[in-house]
């Protein structure tokens, strides 16, 4: 950064500005302070040395030239200080002066920059809607495109897909056939398999039954027979028998016998 | 064409006929009758009654005929007539039944609001107990079967048997 001075009453200083401007001045100052004690001193001594070459021509003491000088020297730093508080104080003053002139500058320059700044809103608002809208129908025709291209290349596609897909459902459809086929098979197999044991469990199963049945049927037909006719069937019992059995089967079904005895 | 006082006589005739074996003396006596009154001479009736005395239906056929002497040959033919066209009712059993067994049924079966019929009676050993009853196309199951089928029903006879 570009260390540059400026005048006091110049109209675009800047706090910093001052800040150096005051620092000149106290090194300045202090330097003069310095050289007015270094020559001081050297006026002492030359002084002294003449008192002394003079011989007690002087009454005054070298301790009380020096303490003089040093009197003089405070004196004059004090001075210095003064001077330097002073600068300081207007250089503050100022330096408020200034910020407060930076302050309105500041704020025509924010109501000058909110204009150009409006302004170059409300162009780049209308660029921007310009070029929205070229970017939108560029956007719309591309897409246009596109659709009517991948509509196109749909179409090509569906062709090949279909034939594709009805190759592959054939294929499916005869690898389907051929496994339900075989497993049909198989379950036939497996079920007539079932079948025939099942069929011949059956089978030895009513025959022991069936044998089991002989065994018994004669007894037992026997002492039904005993049961339900109650005795030894003579033909007199017998016709008894078909008598009863005839009588309560017509009341039991109420059978009309037919109509034309009516 | 027949009054109701034929209808009585048929279904009478019909009741001492019983069976269709029966009628075929019935018919047989009516088959003579019918040849004798196309002759000049007198019908025997004594020679007749010495042939068939023995069935229970002749003195009923005497009795009419002999109310209707103008008239015997249509009577004759009214009375074949009856005797063929009868319906039958068809009585299967195991054994050759006595006549008051055929007696009975015919009332039992008249008592059930039947007549002007005629039993026809089949002996069939397969039956072996019961009766087999066949009336216009109806069977009648008389047999020992449905009962000793209801018994072991009933009784549960055959449990742990078979």
């Amino acid at each position: 950064m570009d260390l540059i001075l400026n005048l006091p009453n110049s109209s675009s200083l800047f706090p910093e500005q001052y800040f150096y401007i005051v620092c000149a001045v106290v090194f300045i100052l202090g330097l003069a302070t310095v050289l007015g004690v270094f020559k001081l001193r050297q006026s002492t001594k030359k002084s002294a040395r003449s008192y002394s070459a003079a011989g007690d021509a002087s009454e005054k003491l070298p301790e009380d030239i020096e303490a003089e000088a040093y009197a003089n020297a405070v004196k004059i730093l004090d001075d210095a200080r003064v001077q330097s508080l002073k600068i300081l104080t207007s250089s503050q003053l100022k330096a408020q002066k200034s910020l407060e002139d930076a302050s309105s500058i500041s704020k025509d320059i924010k109501d000058s920059l909110n204009k150009k700044l409006v302004d170059i809103y409300t162009k780049q608002e209308s660029s921007l809607q310009t070029t929205g809208a070229e970017m939108l129908a560029t956007l719309k025709q591309a897409v246009e495109s596109e659709k009517e291209e991948n509509i196109k290349m749909l179409d090509e596609s569906t062709g090949e897909i279909k034939t594709a897909l009805l190759k592959e459902v054939d294929t499916f459809k005869d690898s389907l056939k051929n496994e339900t086929v075989a497993t049909q098979r198989q379950i036939d197999d497996k079920l007539e398999k079932a079948y025939a044991e099942v069929a011949a469990e059956i089978h030895t199963y009513k025959a022991e039954k069936v044998k089991l049945i002989n065994e018994r049927i004669f007894q037992i037909l026997s002492n039904i027979s005993t049961q339900v006719i109650g005795g030894t069937l003579v033909q007199e019992d017998h016709e008894r028998f078909i008598y009863d059995t005839l009588k309560d089967e017509l009341q039991r079904a109420g059978f009309m016998l037919g109509e034309s005895g009516k | 064409m027949t009054e109701p006082v034929y209808d009585e006589f048929k279904y009478e005739l019909l009741r001492q006929t019983c069976t269709v074996s029966q009628s075929f003396g019935l018919l047989s006596l009516l088959d003579k009758l019918n040849a004798a009154s196309f002759k000049t001479t007198a019908i025997d009736i004594n020679a007749l009654e010495e042939d068939f005395k023995t069935c229970t239906w002749f003195s009923l056929v005497a009795a009419r005929l002999g109310t209707h002497v103008s008239n015997i040959s249509q009577e004759v033919a009214s009375m074949s007539e009856v005797i063929l066209k009868a319906p039958k009712i068809t009585l299967e059993i195991p054994f050759e039944p006595t006549d008051s067994f055929k007696k009975n049924i015919y009332s039992l079966l008249l008592a059930n609001s039947y007549k002007g019929f005629l039993l026809d009676i089949k002996v069939d050993e397969s039956v072996v107990c019961g009766a087999k009853v066949f009336v216009n196309g109806h069977y009648i199951d008389a047999t020992l079967a449905p009962r000793v089928r209801k018994f072991l029903e009933e009784t549960n006879a055959l449990n742990g048997l078979i």
